[in-house]
């Protein structure tokens, strides 16, 4: 009876293997033609039946050892045993070596259609039986090692499986307390936070970038709570405050730059340090003197960081998307031109610093800084930086102490020129884009130009140095009495190329581009002509009887600037319509408004900056930042309105007329 | 200390998210499907956690499979009576529901 078994089984064994050695080759042959298996497989209904058994059986690695143990006696009970369980076994074992499989295999069988598995798994079973009964105790042992392997992937993917049909589970505080702890837990949530935030905040940028005043006009009721008040602030169509206590609280805006990349969607603000003073003076370069008497620490989590940049989405006025901290406080930030994530800033201690958004909180690069060293040995800016401006090459800064440095963007490591002006001691600095020429305030009132070198651009050759005017030499007191606070240039003409350059006199563009206007803490506003004549062609005086701040020509509309003061006002000017007076009358535009007393302001504006399109303006009060949406009447000029300042100042006599 | 300043960190987030107009409420769960915080009652989280991980699921699957080096990162689903904002990482998961027809 045992040899009639024998010989069954051994027949039936060469059949099997017949069978096996055709499933290899036929195997072999598919593997070779598509490398691709994964979705042969997964796709393979229950037509291809026989592959996805190939598939099984390929990675199966107990079908070696049948043959060389094909006689050996087998207790009857235990194939019975194994039997049922070992199929199971084995498609999770090609699960597991076919990951992709794992992701479709779910899918496919438990939704759409369940039959392929089922059917799949019944075959298996019925021709490996006739195997298993002769596998011997190696064969055991070895499922048992895979067993073994295999069992804890099993009941994780058991588990998971548990836990997607059954609904979310609460976990318990300490549970909650430990995953929140985790960095991966923070890194998710900043990014989830800020997707989510940025979608919501959307509705936001609309009221911003689509302008529409009639609309505002008409709603004007309805929209009482963004909006300010009443008439006069027909101008603004839409205002929203940026801050974050934590990190701004009772620091002063120091410089504000709109990103060149994002379209206009991102805002960069620097801060001081923070001041302890209520009411903080708005003129950027004095206020740094009240640090010394301040005691008290900054409430924040920075310890000694002193610095500090802040990239504001237009969506989020209450997240900041990015903080930047340095050591010094950061008086003036600019994006890099060209690289998107990359932000310039420019110290107190003198350092020009790099941040990246990409690599968190501290700047990536600091210009090498030389307290000891002369003039000689180190060239870097050892006062504090006022003023910080691009150029077609790079960076130019002034320093308090009357230098000038030239950087390039390939090196902000070491500036690649400095020009000193003996004497001086600047407090604001702007550049005429297309002379490149550059005007320097000075902290006594004067007003020095920096004209390049006229010899075809070679670098070497020396920069001229013109005192535009001189507050100590002048006596007709024409000029400012004191602290030039903020200069400003026209933005470069986007000119055609076949139109004619623009006519450069004395290092600056004649006509209405080339006018210049300043400001100071003698509470005047000045429009100069640097083209035509050394002296001022108009005091301006009007909406503030206190310190000027800072002033700023509108970047698309030739004829339109705006004037910040430290009483908490905003002017709006046209020169078009009026030479002497604010488009927004005597009173100016109160921004930031005591909470007490809605007439009193509660904070200077310290800066202003228009947006590239010149649609919004920013203005920081004390350590706010308010973006202001304009109507379109202030970036939509008619045309001629240049030209009509230029007649009306050639009216006056104030510049010769044309020959 | 860290984990206490970092929940603090976290309340002020999800406040700040819930101040937004017309926000309903917020759930972060990992992606196991336990649910870390939410804002909602409870019989809503479980509800809509067990909803919300099986759409991300499905939508991740979509992606991987249409570009296996491309990743699912942002989920907005819009009804005509709400919109769901889901925000997917490797781990876990945020879920804002919020009524974007609300008047102020």
């Amino acid at each position: 009876m045992s040899s009639e078994l024998k010989a069954q089984r051994a027949k039936a064994l060469e059949e099997k293997r017949k069978k096996l050695e055709e499933m290899r080759a036929r195997r072999n042959q598919r593997s070779a033609g598509t490398k691709t298996s994964v979705s042969a497989v997964s796709a393979s209904k229950s037509g291809n039946l026989d592959e996805y058994i190939d598939g099984l059986l390929n990675s199966a690695p107990p079908i070696a050892p049948i043959e060389p143990v094909v006689a050996a006696p087998v207790a009857p009970s235990t194939p019975v045993s194994t039997a049922p369980t070992t199929p199971s076994k084995k498609v999770s074992k090609i699960d597991l070596m076919n990951e992709k499989t794992v992701s479709f295999a779910p899918t496919t069988t438990t939704t759409a259609e369940p039959s392929p598995a089922v059917k799949q798994v019944e075959t298996f079973t019925i021709s490996t039986q006739t195997d298993d009964l002769d596998f011997p105790m190696e064969e055991s042992q070895h499922s048992e090692e895979s067993n073994q392997e295999i069992a804890p992937t099993i009941e994780m993917s058991m588990e998971q499986e548990e836990t997607k049909d059954e609904e979310p589970t609460l976990l318990s505080e300490d549970q909650v307390q430990e995953k929140i702890a985790s960095t991966s837990f923070s890194n998710f949530f900043i990014s989830a936070s800020k997707k989510v935030e940025r979608l919501l905040g959307a509705p936001l940028l609309q009221d911003l970038l689509v302008d529409d005043t009639i609309y505002y006009n008409d709603q004007e009721s309805k929209r009482d709570a963004s909006t300010s008040t009443e008439t006069k602030d027909s101008f603004i169509s839409a205002q929203v405050r940026f801050s974050c206590e934590k990190w701004t609280k009772e620091r002063d805006v120091t410089s504000l730059d709109w990103s060149p990349h994002h379209r206009g969607e991102v805002l960069l603000a620097s801060y001081g340090s923070s001041s302890s003073s209520a009411n903080s003076t708005a003129v950027k370069n004095l206020n740094h003197n009240t640090n010394s008497a301040s005691l008290s620490r900054s409430k924040t989590e920075m310890t000694g960081a002193d610095g500090l940049a802040i990239l504001w989405n237009l969506t989020m006025p209450s997240r900041p998307e990015h903080v930047f901290t340095c050591g010094s406080p950061v008086l003036n930030a600019k994006f890099h031109p060209s690289e998107g994530s990359l932000v310039v800033g420019a110290c107190y201690s003198g350092q020009m610093v790099v941040w990246d958004v990409r690599s968190g909180r501290l700047p990536v690069q600091r210009s090498l800084w030389n307290l000891l060293g002369g003039t000689s040995s180190s060239k870097s800016h050892v006062h504090p930086i006022v003023g910080l401006e691009g150029l077609d090459s790079g960076f130019v800064s002034a320093a308090s102490d009357g230098t000038v440095n030239f950087w390039s963007l390939a090196n902000l490591m070491e500036p690649a020129e400095t020009v000193v002006v003996p004497g001086a001691n600047f407090s604001s600095l702007t550049v005429a884009p297309e002379s490149n020429t550059l005007l320097l305030g000075d902290e006594n009132g004067s007003i020095h130009a920096v004209l390049p070198s006229t010899s075809g651009g070679s670098r070497s050759s020396k920069r001229s140095i013109v005192k535009i005017y001189d507050s100590e030499k002048d006596t007709e007191s024409l000029g400012h009495y004191g602290n030039v606070t903020g200069l400003a240039t026209k933005p470069a003409l986007k000119t055609d190329k076949d139109n004619n350059t623009v006519a450069i006199s004395k290092g600056f563009a004649r006509g209405a581009h080339g006018l210049v206007l300043s400001c100071g803490v003698d509470w005047t506003t000045k429009l100069w002509a640097p083209a035509y004549s050394e002296k001022p062609l108009l005091n301006l005086l009007s909406h503030s009887y206190d310190y000027m701040s800072d002033v700023q020509w509108s970047p698309v509309h030739p004829s339109v600037f705006a004037t910040a003061s430290s009483n908490g006002t905003l002017g709006l000017w046209n020169l078009a319509t009026s030479l002497d007076e604010p488009i927004t009358g005597l009173q100016g535009l109160l921004l930031d408004k005591n909470d007490s007393n809605m007439d009193e302001p509660s904070h200077g504006v310290n800066r202003i900056k228009w947006s590239r399109d010149g649609r919004r303006i920013a203005a920081a009060c004390s350590d706010t930042v308010y973006v202001l949406g304009m109507s379109d009447e202030l970036w939509k000029p008619k045309g001629n309105e240049g030209a009509k300042v230029m007649n009306a100042l050639r009216g006056r006599g104030l510049i010769e007329a044309e020959e | 200390m860290a984990t206490s300043a970092v929940m603090s960190e976290v309340e002020e987030t999800l406040q700040r998210i819930k101040s937004h107009k017309g926000v309903e409420g917020i759930i972060i769960m990992t992606q196991e499907g336990s649910i870390l915080q939410s804002t909602l009652t409870e019989e809503q989280s479980k509800q809509h956690g067990a909803l919300i991980s099986s759409l991300t699921e499905k939508a991740s699957l979509m992606i991987s499979t249409l570009d296996p080096d491309d990743k699912l990162s942002f989920l907005r689903v819009r009804s005509q009576k709400k919109e769901i904002m889901i925000a997917p990482d490797n781990d876990f998961l945020m879920m804002v529901i919020q009524n974007p027809n609300v008047v102020e």
